[in-house]
């Protein structure tokens, strides 16, 4: 009968600490800011237009204090997304892969490859401007991605999926 | 007993439902035709046979009924199901067509459930639950019982789970409620929730009448203002007094209706568990298929020792949700002799195991409870004043109930998975098994950040169980050992 029972010391163990991250493309710096102007120049007429036409909230208390904080919102969002570029990172392990990101609340999340059910890859029109794409991670249980990796080039997504792929089922999806 | 095998070439030919599923469907449309628009029927009954509106408005009503009526036909003409190459298809909509294919090793659970009407035309409504990440209902209304059976048999014996056929294994009974369980449960049951549903509705009803009758409150109010006055306080008191007696009634009701004749059967690696009064339920859950158990009792149910089991099985989203399992138990000792079939390890008693950061309960005060108190001192000093300082007590009351979490809080690690006992005013246990993990998240805030901690929160594929401010260190370690425990062994997880 075949049988071990290895001691295993914790300090043995491979630690997610020192595990090398990579850095999302630059140009994702740049995607993310323009995604987010045009979410404020959305924001920004829809708050005009309201202004135009009800005429009751056109004081200049209300106005004064709406462009106030629309300003520190936008100020916020845009120091807010350089910050988390750059403590946002993926990395790929034998047994499992690890995304990072937010600089606020930093979320490092670790999903074991023997538990993804599929990969998928997508591209939005400003991404693929840039030559991005970003590539979701399914488990069990769950209709929405369990994360997203965004902001690497389309060749790394596309290598990243087929390495999946060869992982879990030993061909190509 | 007829071998499922014998029949199998007839599943391959796409077949309906019982023509009964016409009527259950008709019924169902109904009642929810009639939810939403009852007070318009009132109306109509109400109003002069002459008038012209009132016609109007039947001839609408009599419109919808027979747009229904021909959508339920077409729609039960157009729904059709087979078995080919290993898949359960699925065809249905005659508008909108749809084809569902799940394979059946997917299958997890096949369950057979028996409302009033599916009871009275002797058939019995098959719904399919399977693992797959993608949106896949799958109702079949009404099947002839005997024909139901064979089927889940069938996709059972072919599913990956191997579930077996709990009808030809003995199971033995493992737990029952009995009468007076029912009333413990009802009357130790959440009355305020019924309260609040009724007052609504109560309130809804109220505005509906007063549409109807051109009822207005406030006039009445004006000219009965002397006699209401001197009365407010014993009319509130006695309307009071009436929602409460008819909520705790409705509790009741509700908990007899649902958990009727509730038994949990066992037959070595799944559990069958059947309830209700005028729905008969019935779930069949293999173990391997449970992702988190936890047990909890409010404040009154752990007086009297009665607990709630709750079985997470797959499914994050809302409607896999309503999927898990509640078991109502009337002891510990019941709870702890179920819960080996998920953890065979022993349950840690109340106060063992590590205590979670005391920067928890204080950072929750701080970040939530200071800005709740604001605001309510903000809305309540435009009413009354200064007297609104007195909010300061909610605020006392927020810190000690953190305080309090925070000390009865625990947590105790062992080779087979994560134990955690919680709770102010009522109890709770969670169970989580290390192999079911599927995701490990390690959040820090800028707090936790520059102190050290962390929060880890394990993810199943039957929902997450969080472990908030403990030290970084831990943290990690505690995500590397899991990792190494999952990534390391080959084994049924789901």
């Amino acid at each position: 009968m075949n049988f071990s029972n290895t001691t295993i010391l914790p300090q043995e163990l491979p630690t997610v600490e020192n595990v090398h991250f990579n850095p999302l493309e630059k140009a994702y710096l740049q995607v993310s800011r323009i995604s987010f102007g045009i979410s404020g120049v959305i924001i920004l007429i829809a708050a005009a237009l309201l202004f135009y036409f009800i005429k009751k909230i056109q004081l200049p208390v209300i106005i004064f204090t709406a462009s106030a904080i629309f300003i520190a919102l936008s100020i916020y969002g845009w120091v807010s997304i350089g910050l988390s570029f750059k403590l946002s990172g993926y990395a790929l392990r034998d047994k499992d892969i690890l995304f990072k990101r937010g600089w606020f609340m930093q979320k490092v999340r670790i999903v074991p490859l023997k538990r993804i059910q599929h990969v998928s890859l997508q591209t939005g029109p400003i991404e693929r401007k840039f030559g991005l794409a970003s590539i979701s991670i399914y488990t069990a249980g769950s209709d929405e991605a369990d994360f997203t990796i965004r902001g690497i080039t389309m060749q790394t997504a596309e290598q990243i999926k087929e390495w999946i792929s060869i992982q879990l089922n030993g061909k190509p999806q | 007993m007829e071998n499922p095998s014998d029949k199998y070439d007839s599943w391959h030919i796409p077949q309906r439902q019982s023509p009964a599923a016409i009527i259950i469907m008709l019924m169902k449309t109904a009642f929810n035709l009639l939810k939403i628009a009852w007070p318009v029927l009132i109306l109509i009954f109400l109003k002069k046979k002459n008038d012209e509106t009132g016609s109007t408005v039947m001839l609408i009503v009599l419109g919808f009924c027979i747009v229904a009526v021909i959508d339920t036909i077409l729609s039960f003409w157009f729904y059709r199901f087979h078995i080919d190459n290993n898949n359960f298809i699925l065809n249905k909509g005659w508008l909108h067509k749809k084809a569902l294919s799940i394979p059946i090793q997917n299958i997890h659970a096949v369950n057979l459930e028996q409302s009033l009407w599916q009871q009275l035309f002797n058939v019995t409504k098959l719904t399919l639950d399977s693992s797959g990440s993608e949106k896949m209902e799958v109702k079949i209304h009404a099947l002839p019982i005997k024909k139901a059976e064979l089927l889940k048999q069938l996709l059972l014996s072919n599913s990956e789970s191997k579930i077996p056929d709990t009808h030809v294994i003995n199971n033995a009974l493992v737990h029952k409620l009995n009468n007076a369980d029912l009333l413990k449960l009802s009357l130790s049951a959440n009355h305020l929730e019924a309260f609040v549903i009724l007052l609504g509705l109560s309130l809804n009803a109220l505005d509906d009448i007063k549409r109807i009758f051109s009822f207005d409150e406030v006039e009445l109010i004006r000219t009965y203002s002397g006699k209401i006055i001197n009365q407010t306080f014993f009319v509130a008191g006695i309307v009071f007094i009436i929602v409460a007696v008819v909520s705790v009634i409705t509790s009741i009701i509700r908990t007899i209706l649902k958990y009727y004749n509730f038994n949990v059967e066992d037959n070595g690696n799944t559990w069958k568990i059947s309830f209700g009064l005028f729905t008969n339920h019935q779930k069949i859950l293999p173990y391997g298929k449970i992702q988190i158990l936890s047990w909890r009792a409010n404040w009154l149910r752990r007086k009297i020792d009665f607990w709630i089991l709750h079985v997470q099985s797959i499914g994050h989203n809302e409607t896999k949700r309503k999927q898990h399992i509640q078991i109502p138990v009337t002891s510990l000792k019941t709870i702890l002799s179920l819960v080996p079939v998920y953890q065979q390890s022993t349950v840690v008693k109340p106060g063992e195991g590590l205590q979670i950061e005391p920067a928890y309960w204080k950072r929750k005060t701080l970040i939530m409870g200071l800005p709740i108190t604001l605001l309510l001192f903000g809305i309540l000093y435009l009413w009354i004043g200064i007297w609104s300082i007195t909010i300061i007590l909610f605020f006392i009351y927020f810190g000690w109930h953190a305080y309090k979490w925070y000390k009865i809080f625990r947590w105790h690690v062992n080779e087979e998975g994560l134990q955690i006992y919680s709770g102010m005013w009522g109890r709770k246990f969670t169970l989580l098994t290390w192999k079911k993990v599927q995701q490990i998240q390690l959040n820090q805030n800028l707090y936790q950040r520059s102190h050290h901690l962390a929060t880890i929160n394990f993810i199943t594929a039957g929902g997450n169980v969080e472990l908030p401010y403990i030290k970084y260190d831990t943290a990690k370690q505690l995500a590397d050992y899991v990792l190494y425990l999952v990534e390391s062994k080959n084994g049924e997880w789901m």
